[in-house]
């Protein structure tokens, strides 16, 4: 029956596993004979996963994945490009197992690759979130990261949420301090969640211009861009629902433009974690005690969801995504973005911004009315001369017109509870930015011909 | 029986930190994977079981595998646990 030849090619990593796992492999074929694995017809072959109702053995698995990420990791490369020139590209490790699965399957189809290999100069970044999630445990996962990058030949770079205030080593603290109360003033655990996530996004970003890279590359997999298509349409954000569930997202960011891409999109987590466990190990537990109650949040409410919608139909995540695929966002006005979380804002938002006459007078959302930037001032005094300064004493900095924020960042910032709430300076610097360009457009406007001119 | 239990991807956390739980049942050949959830739940729980139970079987999110291999081969929950197996449980909630 089996060829023997096959037996051989198929086998070989086999003989690498410890004693039992023989033991295992006969008593397998006996209670499950009639179900062979689907590429290599083995018999031999102890099965490890049902993956689109085909089973497959380990190292028809393995293949499989590495096949399948291979084109949507192509997708994350500038076509321009010629294709052996390395292209500097941002990883972003969250230290969960899709992120690190994905960093292994990056190293498989480029440094590892035998042959038609893709070229990406990779740098990891891992942002430290634990000055607001107290339970991460912080220490294991970042010798764990930097054994990984260490691995695969990629450097690793660990950035604090804090330093969305900043980076000046002197005023660490201050800006823990800063960043627990930008977070928590926030009434709801969905919004501090949300603030958070924007703002690790916005280091990221920053980081990939740091490091001349165009696209960051994150591990979100399918069950979680479900989870997003679900918690986007519920917190008003259908309107950039399709940007962020798609493989590629481009964002300008004070003239450069950063592309987020999503590699794992077409991956489920079962498929993520029997990968994890047959070829990288088990990844140390990311916190202490049990971080999300189901009710916590909208966020985490949306995965249990898809959770349990995928446990009863495992074709679900693939048909929604699927759905979500075909919308599409109506305008891309690059030169109009939400100040706070970067999603492109809507035509109606556009007209609005175009028709304010004057700058000064918008409807702003400055909260600060003494010139500090903290009620903390002697920690804060110390560092306002210094350019990394987490706050501007210039109070004309920090206006922030609700007008460049979406419809979904201004019921946001509106929830917010503390009156002086000081938001990270790149929200001011993004609003004020969007508003000149919008005035600059509308004083040429004249000059210019109309096309019924002619 | 005896049999080995493994819970991991924070899963542990629910029951007293520990990864790997031996179980010996003197009166037993095999267990319905259902019962041994149960008997899990109360026995080595140590908090909060709608986070490992619902509805009579493991919550979804939670990736089960027997000796090592995806439990969907083997019918899922209605699996019948024999002498020396090895079952794993993995919470697969907010790992991105
Ligand atoms: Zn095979
Ligand atoms: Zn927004």
């Amino acid at each position: 029956m089996a060829n023997t030849s096959e037996l051989a090619v198929c086998g070989v990593n086999d003989h690498e596993d410890e004693g039992n796992e023989f033991m295992t492999v006969n008593k397998v074929a006996k209670k499950d004979r009639h179900k062979i694995c689907y590429k290599c017809r083995d018999i031999n072959q102890k099965l490890i996963i049902l993956f689109r109702n085909e089973a497959y053995c380990k190292t028809c698995y393995i293949d499989l994945i590495r096949k399948k990420f291979k084109p949507n990791l192509a997708k994350c490369r500038d076509a321009s490009r010629p294709s052996r020139e390395s292209e500097n590209v941002v990883i972003a490790l969250s230290g969960g197992t899709s992120s690190n699965v994905m960093l292994e399957l990056i190293y498989q189809n480029t440094t590892n690759a035998q042959k038609s290999k893709l070229f990406f100069k990779g740098n990891c970044v891992y942002i430290d979130e634990s000055s607001i999630y107290p339970n991460l445990k912080k220490d294991d996962i970042e010798v764990y990261l930097k054994k990984q990058c260490n691995l695969y030949g990629y450097p690793l770079t660990i950035i604090p949420l804090e330093n969305i205030f900043g980076d000046n080593p002197e005023n660490r603290e201050h800006r823990v301090k800063m960043l627990k109360e930008s977070v928590e003033s926030f009434s709801s655990q969905t919004s501090r969640e949300d603030i958070s996530i924007f703002y690790r996004e916005q280091l990221l970003r920053k980081c990939a211009l740091e490091l001349k890279a165009k696209r960051v590359i994150f591990g979100t997999s399918s069950v979680s861009l479900a989870t997003k298509v679900f918690s986007l349409a519920s917190k008003g954000r259908g309107f950039t629902l399709p940007n962020e569930v798609s493989i590629s997202n481009q964002t300008e960011v004070g003239g450069d433009s950063i592309i987020f891409n999503q590699p794992m999109k077409e991956f489920i987590l079962k498929e993520i974690y029997i990968y994890s466990r047959n070829v990288i190990g088990d990844l140390p537990t990311q916190f202490s005690s049990w971080n999300a109650p189901a009710k916590q949040s909208l966020n985490t409410l949306c995965e249990d969801f898809v959770h349990t919608l995928q446990d009863i139909s495992s074709q679900t995540v693939y048909t929604l995504l699927r759905s979500a695929d075909k919308l599409v966002t109506p305008t891309l006005d690059n030169n109009f973005y939400c100040s706070l979380c970067y999603c492109h804002l809507s035509t109606h938002d556009i007209n609005h911004i175009n028709s304010i006459k004057n700058v000064k007078s918008t409807n702003s959302n400055n909260n600060n009315n003494n010139n500090n930037c903290c009620s903390d001032n002697s920690s804060c005094s110390t560092t306002s001369t210094t350019n990394n300064s987490c706050c501007s004493t210039n109070n004309n900095n920090n206006q922030l017109s609700n007008d460049t924020l979406c419809y979904s960042c201004r019921i946001l910032v509106k929830e917010n509870r503390n009156p002086n709430l000081v938001l990270p300076k790149y929200i001011y610097e993004n609003s004020k930015s969007i508003l000149t360009t919008a005035q600059l457009k509308n004083e040429i406007k004249d000059f210019l011909l109309d096309d019924n001119d002619d | 029986m005896k049999i080995k239990v493994e819970l991991s991807g924070g899963l542990e956390l629910l029951f007293n930190k520990i990864k790997t739980h031996e179980i010996t049942f003197d009166d037993k050949k095999s267990i319905p994977l259902k019962d041994l959830i149960i008997w899990m739940k109360d026995n080595l729980l140590t908090e909060r079981e709608n986070l490992f139970i619902v509805d009579g079987t493991v919550r979804p999110g939670i990736l089960v595998l027997i000796n090592e291999a995806d439990w969907e081969l083997y019918g899922g929950i209605g699996y019948d646990v024999e002498d020396g197996d090895n079952i794993i449980f993995i919470s697969t909630l907010h790992g991105g």
